[in-house]
Formats: C-alpha cells, sequence, structure tokens
C-alpha cells in the first residue's frame, strides 16, 4: 500500500484552514457575540424541548427506559444515515469540482494525499454542523437518566465522536468514488441525486412502517412483552449506529452490560470502513479526478431524454402561462426574473432540494393524519396545544425551505452581478424583485401546509386562524430576512449545495428560528393567560399583564429587527459590493 | 465625452486612485495603461458605477454622474462595459444571455439580434449560441461578452483588458470593432497591459502609476516628452539615443523611475 505522509495531508488542508481563520478576523467582535447568543440560545431551546419530552417519558415508569433507548437508537440511525446522504453530495464537490484541485494536482502531492485531506475537509463541514445539535440533545438524553453525571456523559460522546466523524463520511465518499468509476462522473451527479431521492424516501418507508407514534400509547398493545418487541426494530439492530448508541446509553446509564462489544464492534466498523475508502481512494480517485476533467472539455449540449419527451406538452403549457404572467411586470424586471427562474431549474442541485422538500411535506402530513387526535378524549385544550405544535413545525419547514431556496438566491447571481450593477436597472425595484418573487412561492407553499396540517388534524376554527395568520408573518418575515441577509452574506465561490452551510445560510437559519420562537412564546403567553383567565372570569393579575406586555414588547422588538436590519445592511452592501466583496 | 476631475478612492488609509483628471473626446480611442495595482481597474470601477469616488467628479456627455442616481441611469444605457473576467450566467445559453442584456438595456430583440448574430460570426461561436454557457471555454464567454456589450450600440464602451484569453485571430477582430466603433464616432476607454495594442489603436494614453497619472498625451507626444526630459537630466546628452523608443520602453522608464522614488506598491492592491 503506498505511504501516506500526514505533513503533506496538513499542509493541503491549511489554507482552508487559514482563510477561515482570516474570516473570523474580518467579523466584529460584535457580530461574533450576537452569533454565540442565537447559537446559544438555539442549542438552549433544543437541549430544554428534549429535556422537557423527556421528563414526560419518564413518568412511563417501567417502559421510561426501553422507550428512551428507541429514541436514543432512532436518532443516532437518523444522524447517520442523514451523513452518509450529505458525504455523498458534498465528496462530489470537494474531490471533483473543488476550485483548488487544479492547483493541487499540478503540485508535487501524491494524489493519495490530496484524496486523504479531501476526506478530512468533507468530515469536517459535513459532520460538525449536524453534531453540535446531537451532542446536545445527547446532553438532555444523559441529564434524563437517575445516574447522570457530566464525567460520564463527556465519556460517552468522546467515544462515539470518531466514529460520526468517520464511519458515514467514508462510506458516503465509498459510494461516491464507486459510482464515478463505473459512471461518467457528469452522470455519476445525477445518479446519486436520485440514489440519495431513492434512499430518502426507503428510510422514510422504513420508519413509517415501524410506526414509531405507537410506542407513544402502550395501551394499545395487548400486553407488555408486545410492546417491547416493538422497540426491538430490525432497521436499528443492523445498523452501525446503533452499537454507537449503545456506547452512549451505556455511558449515560452506567449499565455496562454490551459496552465492550459495541465498543469492539463500533471502532472496528469505523477503522474497517475507513481502511476500505481510503484503499479505494488510493486507487481509483485520480481516475476519477482526470476522466471527470476530459468530461468537462467534450461537454456540450443537452441530449433529449424520454422523460423530457414525455412531459414536453406540460412544459409547453406551462410555460404559456408563465408568459401570460411574465408580461404583467415591467421589462427588465421580468427578464431578470425569467433568468432567477431559468437557473434555479437548470440547477440539478435546486431540483433535487425540491423534491426532498415535498418528501418531508408528504411525511410531515402522513405524520400528522396518523397522530391519535380523533382517537383519544382530547379536551379542547390538548388540541389546541396539538394545533400550536403544528404551526412550530410548519415554521421549521418553511425555515428549511427558506435556507434552501430564498438564500441561495443572490449568491447564484455570483460574480456576473457587475451585469445588473452597470445596467440602467434600478437597484429599489431589483430588490422588491428579489424579495416578491421569492415571497409568492414560499406563502403558497406555506399556505398549502398550514391548510392541510390542521385539515387532517381537525384543527378548532381558532387554532385555524392562528395558524393563517402565523403562516402569513412566517413567511412574510423569515423571507425577508433570507433574501436580505443572502445579499450581506454571500457565498460567490460556494457551490449551490454549500450554500445554505456557508456563514450567512447559519445566521439566517438561527434567525429564523430565533424569530419563530419569538412569536411562538408570544401566542403561548396570550394562550395561556386566555385559558387560565377562563377559570378566574378573566380577571388577570398584575404578574398576567406584566408578561402580556414584556411579551409583546419582545415580539414587537424582534419583528422590528427581522424587518429593518437586514434590509438596511442589504441596501448597504448592495452599494458597496465591490468595495467589500473584493471581486 | 468622458470628463474626469480629481477622481480620488481610499480604502481607509490607503489610496488607490489620487486626484486623477483626463477628458476623452467623442470618437477617441483613449489608453488607460499601468502596472498591476496602479488603481486602472479602481478607476473603471468608478467609471461604470461599480464603485463609488471618494471625491471628485465624473461627467459622461454633460452629465454629472455622480449627481443622482437618476443621471447615473441615464448614462449606464448608453454605456458597455467588458470586465477582465468573464463572469456570466452559467446556466443560461449564449442566446438566452444575450436576449436577457437587450431587454435589461431596454434595446428590442428585433434591433438587437442583427448586431448580436453579426458580432457572434465575427468572432466564430454562433454555432455554440444555442449551447449552455457552462460549456463554454474562457475565451468563449470573453467573446460572448464582447457581444452582450456591443448589442445596444453604446456611445461609450469601458473595456478592461480586452485581450486576456484571446487568439491573435480574435485579437485582430477586436481590434477591427473597436476601430469601427471609434469611427462612427463612438468612445473607448481601454485599459491595457498590452502596450502593443494600445500604441497601435489609442489616440492618447495616460499612464497611471500609485494611483497618480504620470503621462497623459498622444504616443508620439509621449516619446518626444520621455526623451527630452531624460536628455536633461543627463549631465552630457549627446550620449543618449532615445530613436526608435517603443511605448513600452517609455511605458518601463516611467514606473521604474517611480519604483526608485517611492515606496513599494501597498499589498491591497486594488
Amino acid at each position: 500500500m503506498p505511504e501516506l505522509n500526514f505533513i503533506n495531508i496538513f499542509k493541503i488542508i491549511y489554507p482552508k484552514t487559514a482563510s477561515y481563520k482570516n474570516i473570523y478576523k474580518r467579523i466584529s467582535k460584535f457580530t461574533v457575540f450576537i452569533i454565540f447568543i442565537a447559537i446559544a440560545a438555539t442549542l438552549g431551546g433544543i437541549y430544554y424541548g428534549v429535556y422537557k419530552f423527556l421528563d414526560k417519558v419518564n413518568g412511563l415508569y417501567m417502559l421510561a427506559d426501553p422507550l428512551k433507548n428507541y429514541l436514543l437508537s432512532m436518532i443516532s440511525f437518523s444522524l447517520f444515515s442523514m451523513l452518509i446522504l450529505s458525504s455523498m453530495v458534498s465528496s462530489l464537490s470537494v474531490m471533483f469540482t473543488a476550485k483548488d484541485l487544479p492547483l493541487l494536482f499540478s503540485m508535487p502531492l501524491a494524489h493519495r494525499n490530496i484524496f486523504i485531506s479531501k476526506l478530512f475537509e468533507i468530515s469536517f463541514f459535513t459532520v460538525t454542523s449536524a453534531y453540535i445539535p446531537f451532542v446536545t440533545v445527547m446532553a438532555a438524553f444523559s441529564n434524563s437518566y437517575a445516574q447522570s453525571s457530566f464525567l460520564y456523559f463527556i465519556f460517552g460522546i468522546l467515544l462515539v465522536t470518531p466514529f460520526f466523524y468517520i464511519a458515514p463520511v467514508s462510506i458516503g465518499c465509498l459510494i461516491s468514488l464507486t459510482i464515478s468509476k463505473i459512471f461518467p462522473v457528469n452522470q455519476a451527479r445525477k445518479v446519486i441525486y436520485y440514489f440519495m431521492l431513492f434512499t430518502v424516501a426507503f428510510l422514510i418507508f422504513l420508519f413509517r412502517a415501524l410506526e414509531p407514534e405507537k410506542l407513544m400509547s402502550p395501551e394499545k398493545f395487548e400486553n407488555l412483552a408486545k410492546y417491547l418487541l416493538n422497540l426491538d426494530s430490525p432497521i436499528f439492530l443492523w445498523s452501525p449506529s446503533t452499537w454507537a448508541a449503545d456506547i452512549l446509553k451505556s455511558g449515560f446509564n452506567l449499565n455496562y452490560d454490551n459496552f465492550m462489544q459495541s465498543l469492539f464492534l463500533t471502532f472496528g466498523f469505523t477503522a474497517l470502513i475507513f481502511g476500505l475508502c481510503v484503499f479505494t481512494g488510493i486507487f481509483i480517485y485520480r481516475d476519477c479526478y482526470l476522466k471527470y476533467q476530459e468530461e468537462q472539455e467534450s461537454l456540450s449540449g443537452r441530449k433529449q431524454g424520454l422523460l423530457r419527451f414525455a412531459l414536453e406538452p406540460f412544459v409547453i403549457f406551462a410555460i404559456f402561462l408563465y408568459n401570460k404572467f411574465i408580461k404583467i411586470l415591467p421589462s427588465e424586471l421580468a427578464t431578470i426574473l425569467d433568468k432567477d427562474l431559468k437557473t434555479f431549474f437548470r440547477t440539478q442541485v435546486m431540483l433535487v432540494q425540491s423534491l426532498m422538500m415535498l418528501a418531508v411535506t408528504a411525511l410531515y402530513l402522513y405524520n400528522v393524519k396518523l397522530l391519535p387526535l380523533s382517537t383519544q378524549a382530547l379536551v379542547k385544550g390538548v388540541l389546541d396545544m396539538f394545533g400550536y405544535l403544528n404551526n412550530a413545525m410548519i415554521a421549521f419547514v418553511i425555515s428549511s425551505y427558506a435556507i434552501r431556496f430564498v438564500f441561495p438566491m443572490f449568491s447564484l447571481e455570483g460574480k456576473a452581478f457587475y451585469i445588473i450593477k452597470t445596467a440602467p436597472v434600478d437597484m429599489k425595484k431589483y430588490l422588491r424583485l428579489k424579495f416578491y418573487s421569492n415571497l409568492l412561492p414560499m406563502l403558497l407553499f406555506g399556505i398549502f401546509l398550514c391548510v392541510a396540517s390542521n385539515l387532517l388534524m381537525g384543527a378548532t376554527p381558532k387554532i385555524f386562524l392562528i395558524s393563517g395568520i402565523d403562516t402569513f408573518i412566517l413567511c412574510y418575515f423569515i423571507c425577508h430576512l433570507n433574501v436580505y441577509l443572502g445579499i450581506v452574506f454571500p457565498a460567490l465561490d460556494a457551490s449551490v449545495s454549500e450554500i445554505p452551510s456557508s456563514f450567512g445560510g447559519m445566521v439566517s437559519m438561527v434567525g429564523s428560528i430565533a424569530y419563530t420562537a419569538i412569536l411562538m412564546m408570544f401566542e403561548t403567553v396570550i394562550e395561556y393567560i386566555y385559558f387560565f383567565g377562563h377559570f378566574n372570569g378573566y380577571s388577570f393579575n398584575y404578574i398576567e399583564y406584566a408578561g402580556f406586555i414584556i411579551m409583546t414588547a419582545i415580539f414587537i422588538a424582534g419583528t422590528f429587527s427581522i424587518y429593518y436590519f437586514p434590509k438596511k445592511m442589504a441596501v448597504r452592501k448592495l452599494n458597496n459590493f465591490y468595495e467589500e466583496s473584493k471581486i | 465625452m468622458i470628463k474626469v476631475s480629481d477622481l480620488t478612492k481610499k480604502y481607509g488609509d490607503f489610496t488607490a486612485v489620487d486626484s486623477i483628471s483626463f477628458e476623452i473626446k467623442k470618437g477617441e480611442i483613449f489608453g488607460f495603461l499601468g502596472p498591476n495595482g496602479a488603481g486602472k481597474t479602481t478607476t473603471i470601477k468608478m467609471l461604470t458605477g461599480l464603485l463609488k469616488p471618494t471625491s471628485g467628479d465624473i461627467s459622461i456627455d454633460g452629465i454629472n454622474i455622480l449627481e443622482s442616481d437618476r443621471n447615473f441611469e441615464k448614462v449606464k444605457s448608453v454605456m458597455g462595459y467588458i470586465p477582465d473576467t468573464p463572469n456570466v450566467y452559467d446556466k443560461l445559453t449564449g442566446m438566452e444571455f444575450l436576449k436577457f442584456i437587450a431587454s435589461i438595456f431596454k434595446v428590442d430583440w428585433k434591433e438587437a439580434e442583427p448586431l448580436a448574430l453579426n458580432y457572434l460570426e465575427r468572432f466564430n461561436i454562433i454555432k455554440s449560441a444555442g449551447n449552455m454557457i457552462e460549456t463554454y471555454s474562457h475565451g468563449m464567454r470573453q467573446k460572448l461578452v464582447f457581444t452582450s456589450a456591443l448589442i445596444h450600440n453604446p456611445a461609450i464602451l469601458i473595456v478592461d483588458e480586452p485581450m486576456i484569453g484571446l487568439d491573435p485571430k480574435n485579437v485582430r477582430v477586436v481590434k477591427d470593432i473597436f476601430r469601427e466603433i471609434s469611427q462612427k464616432g463612438g468612445t473607448i476607454f481601454l485599459s491595457t497591459h498590452t502596450l502593443s495594442v494600445a500604441e497601435e489603436l489609442c489616440s492618447r494614453v495616460a499612464i497611471i502609476f500609485h494611483g497618480r497619472i504620470k503621462a497623459l498625451d498622444t504616443v508620439e507626444n509621449l516619446k518626444k516628452k520621455v526623451i527630452f526630459d531624460t536628455a536633461n537630466n543627463q549631465s552630457d546628452s549627446n550620449d543618449v539615443n532615445f530613436s526608435g523608443k517603443t511605448l513600452e520602453e517609455i511605458f518601463l522608464m516611467l514606473t521604474d523611475e517611480e519604483n526608485e522614488n517611492n515606496e513599494p506598491a501597498s499589498e491591497n492592491e486594488k
């Protein structure tokens, strides 16, 4: 096996780390502080929510531990499969299309070292953003056990960290490399996207087949044995993520029955899959990369596929309607919108993400339909509580939509923005166009989600109305935030799939979640006062008045901030774009 | 046609462009020369509205473009800009891109199409016009950007390093196009490192160094002036022979002399 030079590997990684260090230096300390606070608040919210939920589960006495173990395996499996899929997409851009590759391949560096350094890069950037919330959830799990200890929590997390940073990335890269070796790389991209789509659909099907919501109603099982049998689902038993989850359980619960076995299996699997990935990469990575370069040289035109042929009449009709619609706008704005839409629909990552969004939406609505709301004698207040939870979930889906489709819209303009800037285009109109052209589809999506989920849930008219208002407010302000922060923090050098995970993307996501939390808290306070006011003839005390006033002030301040500051910063950024962006 | 007065651009403490002034007449091809980091691109970005000057004035066709956004918008519609890097929308086809440009410059495609086809033909990229731009080579993109800057018949063309990525045949096409535009009364502001092109095309040139204009005249007059100045500085002027000097040698003399007297160029090259 060829020798690996770790000094060279670190030298290859250095420019990335140095550029991130320089970006960090450029950001003001105040911004860093605000971001830190926002992230801490989000993680704190996640911790609190999960801890409260597990606290309820603890109330199930004998069933608490098996149910928590099941949930732990489920979370570990979800993270593991999500990381595999993300690594597959990242590996395509990092290993084949990254801008530093021609330079690296022209330098006196062994391609095996380039491969390993790229593997580290994928691992760090793909895993970290998902792993931090995972650790937060695990902290809540650890604390929910009676024997919990901070030391044992750290111990458990440290033991599984190598597994989550290495194993899924190795599997993802191995699949990408193999597909790239078999298919032309340009085709491999499509193959991987569709493979991902089918994998996600398959996982969704598996999860649904397990019907985890049944576990929340143990009374429906004939006896305890049947309930416990349901907890041992094969999907988790055969996954390496379950061994990692077992290590965590042992650490949190101080129960070391299967600890050594799980430890051996986890580390053994990690070493095996990493070795296999490195071995494969050493032998085929260079060939795949060179093949990709040749394909880029000979790439021209698009072939007419069978699917495209079959869809042609619908496409023609849609284009006819679209052309009618676009004539309403002034010609230069219609042209910009037309260009944006063409760019969107011709960017494969966007299309795949659209399909994934549809799959997630369908899954969510199906889950809402399965909720045992109509079969149980629920008091109206509890049903309303589910309504609020539904609103929070809709907000989360809207935020995900915004970060994937709205935030990248300015970055997609990319370095060609000078064309707009040097043309006789009014920048105010341009900004308005960007906002409303993104708001319209987002609002339609939000309204669909709101109406469908509330109908399926059998929500009360009050909740239906609140949900509608929430959806409108959230769509408007989250779209506002993402359009303008997309301009303030453009990711001009990132690939389309990397834009949402850029620095600005994270700021937007945190902002969207924070605003949603403020809105939900505001409504919770109102609902709380209204609900308990019912019992005392609506005579409120000073604390309730103070709570209402404080929460209203926070809501108004939050809404003003999300409306005013991003727009102001975006206008400033557009005016000084070529001074700040250095392009 | 273009009048620049005391134009200055500062980035913090660093002065990228230091109080430059020049005037370009209608139908003139004006060369703007200077070494890397001299302030050429910064000046061009101020002329095209991509950067705001720290101080000074820019008037185009008698309109002060810094006075109001509306003034600038008016001027932009008669201006064409060709940047040094041909960044375009990769997911559009060449022809879609040209239609897009025609539309944002408010030119009817029926008027712009014959011009577009003419330039695509001359640049020999007409067969690729229906392909997505992401499949184009650097040179093809550059030629597409040239075409896009010309289809609205601009009265003023601002060009930053036009010959990068072009083969000799296309360099010839570009030079011919510039001459045609100038003959029809169009004004061209041409920033370039290719001094032979400047010498061949430009009626006047300005040499910018460390943000200041060091020389501004016709190439012939510049040669004479440098010969005269240098001869005056020699103890025995009879020993100096400047006959047959090219613009390149004059450029090097002017910039070398400055290198000795000034501090090295700042790291923050603009």
